[in-house]
């Protein structure tokens, strides 16, 4: 995968610095980074915040062509990451609101309860009912820098718990994965999804196109899953993620054959019918009932995980409806050279 | 003892399905295997599911009004 387009003068800063040799980063890169928490917003929704992350990221993944693998580990990168994680972290936090009764043994019920079908901005009712192909692929698109790594970021958190929510991690880990098959990760179900709507399935294919709000759908996950501190967050995440996504994947499901979606295309989608029904009980009862009542100092963190997690699909969701009512695209587009 | 099968477990989850595991074999009620294609199935024990037998997360629909799908 190549180096994406920057989106400003951090990811400028930061793309001409990894295209040479691992060592200290410029001073105009650190003085960049320095300065976020004055010159970011909402660094959830900051183009130039979430291309560079994204980028710090991918080092840890399938890494860049041209990108020495030194960068990893390099220190003074780090730094550049811990700066713009800690602009995004302070974002994700502002917004997230603690239920003040809340109990730990009640985590399970509240996340079943919180995460449920429902998706903001009528984003699912609009894909079961009124989109069109193109607004398929579009959406498909989006989740691609996620779907063609779906699982990876949770599989950080495997060695960071230990007991009953361990098990229940792998569980469905192993499962995400296709049980150990070849061919049938869910990752490769989404690679032929996108095969079958006509789309490159190789990974960061649109990265240009793909819009900051989407990014940091990916860019949570991997914050949480690459930090200890944040174990129960990533948890949080995952329960999130697999609560209500059985109603929700069908809805998805029969919106693409509405729209001439062929069996195939549509497998993705419905392997998560069957499976994620399985698994939001797994996730919200085994392990984060679980990870609740061993690691008690750390039940909020959970609970912080998954709040920021639909928070984030939040954003994401009422970015594409705002643009599809505007009857525009929910991409970006892209330079013209 | 490597061949012995392991036992059928279900768990039975409030409000939501059982998750059944195991050795077991899911038939109509004309002793009709049904395959369900994977190991560790979800049963639906509210009524509500358009899958049936299986889950499909439907039991979400029940109590709140989801107003806003």
């Amino acid at each position: 995968m190549r180096l994406p387009a920057p989106r400003g003068p951090v990811s400028t800063a930061l793309f001409a610095c990894l295209s040479g040799e691992p060592g200290p980063v410029p001073s105009r890169l650190t003085e960049l980074v320095d300065a976020l928490p004055e010159t970011t917003a909402d660094a959830r929704s900051d183009e130039d915040v979430q291309i560079s992350l994204w980028t710090c990221y991918g080092l840890a993944y399938d890494g860049f062509e041209g990108v020495d693998e030194g960068w990893e580990w390099q220190p003074s990168l780090l730094a550049v990451r811990g700066a713009l994680e800690a602009v995004f972290e302070r974002d994700l936090l502002a917004d997230v609101r603690m239920p003040e009764d809340l109990s730990p043994e009640q985590v399970p019920a509240f996340l079943m309860d919180l995460c449920g079908p429902s998706t903001p901005a009528g984003l699912l009712k609009f894909m079961h009912q009124n989109a069109t192909l193109g607004q398929f692929k579009e959406m498909v698109i989006h989740r691609s820098i996620d779907g063609l790594h779906e699982a990876d970021a949770h599989t950080w958190a495997i060695p960071r718990v230990t007991g009953r929510a361990k098990s229940a991690l792998i569980e469905i880990q192993a499962d995400e994965y296709g049980g150990g098959m070849p061919g049938r990760s869910h990752s490769d179900l989404y690679a032929i999804l996108m095969t079958e709507l006509d789309l490159d399935p190789e990974y960061g294919a649109y990265i240009d196109q793909i819009p900051a709000a989407s990014l940091s759908i990916h860019t949570l996950r991997s914050m949480f899953g690459l930090h200890h501190r944040w174990r129960g967050g990533i948890l949080g995440n995952l329960a999130a993620t697999e609560i209500g996504s059985s109603f929700i994947n069908r809805r998805f499901s029969e919106g693409l054959a509405r729209v001439g979606g062929s069996k195939k295309a549509r497998w993705f989608y419905d392997e998560h019918i069957l499976a994620d029904a399985v698994h939001e009980q797994l996730a919200a009862h085994d392990m984060c009932g679980a990870f609740v009542a061993d690691y008690p100092a750390e039940w909020e963190r959970l609970v912080i995980g998954a709040l920021a997690t639909l928070n984030i699909r939040g954003l994401f969701a009422g970015s594409i409806v705002e643009a599809w009512a505007a009857e525009g695209t929910s991409l970006r587009a892209l330079a013209t050279v | 003892m490597s061949d012995e099968q392991p036992p059928v477990e279900i768990t039975v989850y409030e409000n939501g399905p059982a998750v059944i595991r195991g050795a077991y074999r899911l038939q109509d009620k004309d002793r009709e295997e049904i395959d369900p294609g994977r190991e560790t199935i979800a049963l639906c024990r509210c009524g509500l599911s358009a899958l049936k037998p299986f889950c499909d997360g439907n039991h979400a629909l029940r109590g709140a009004a989801r107003s806003a799908l």
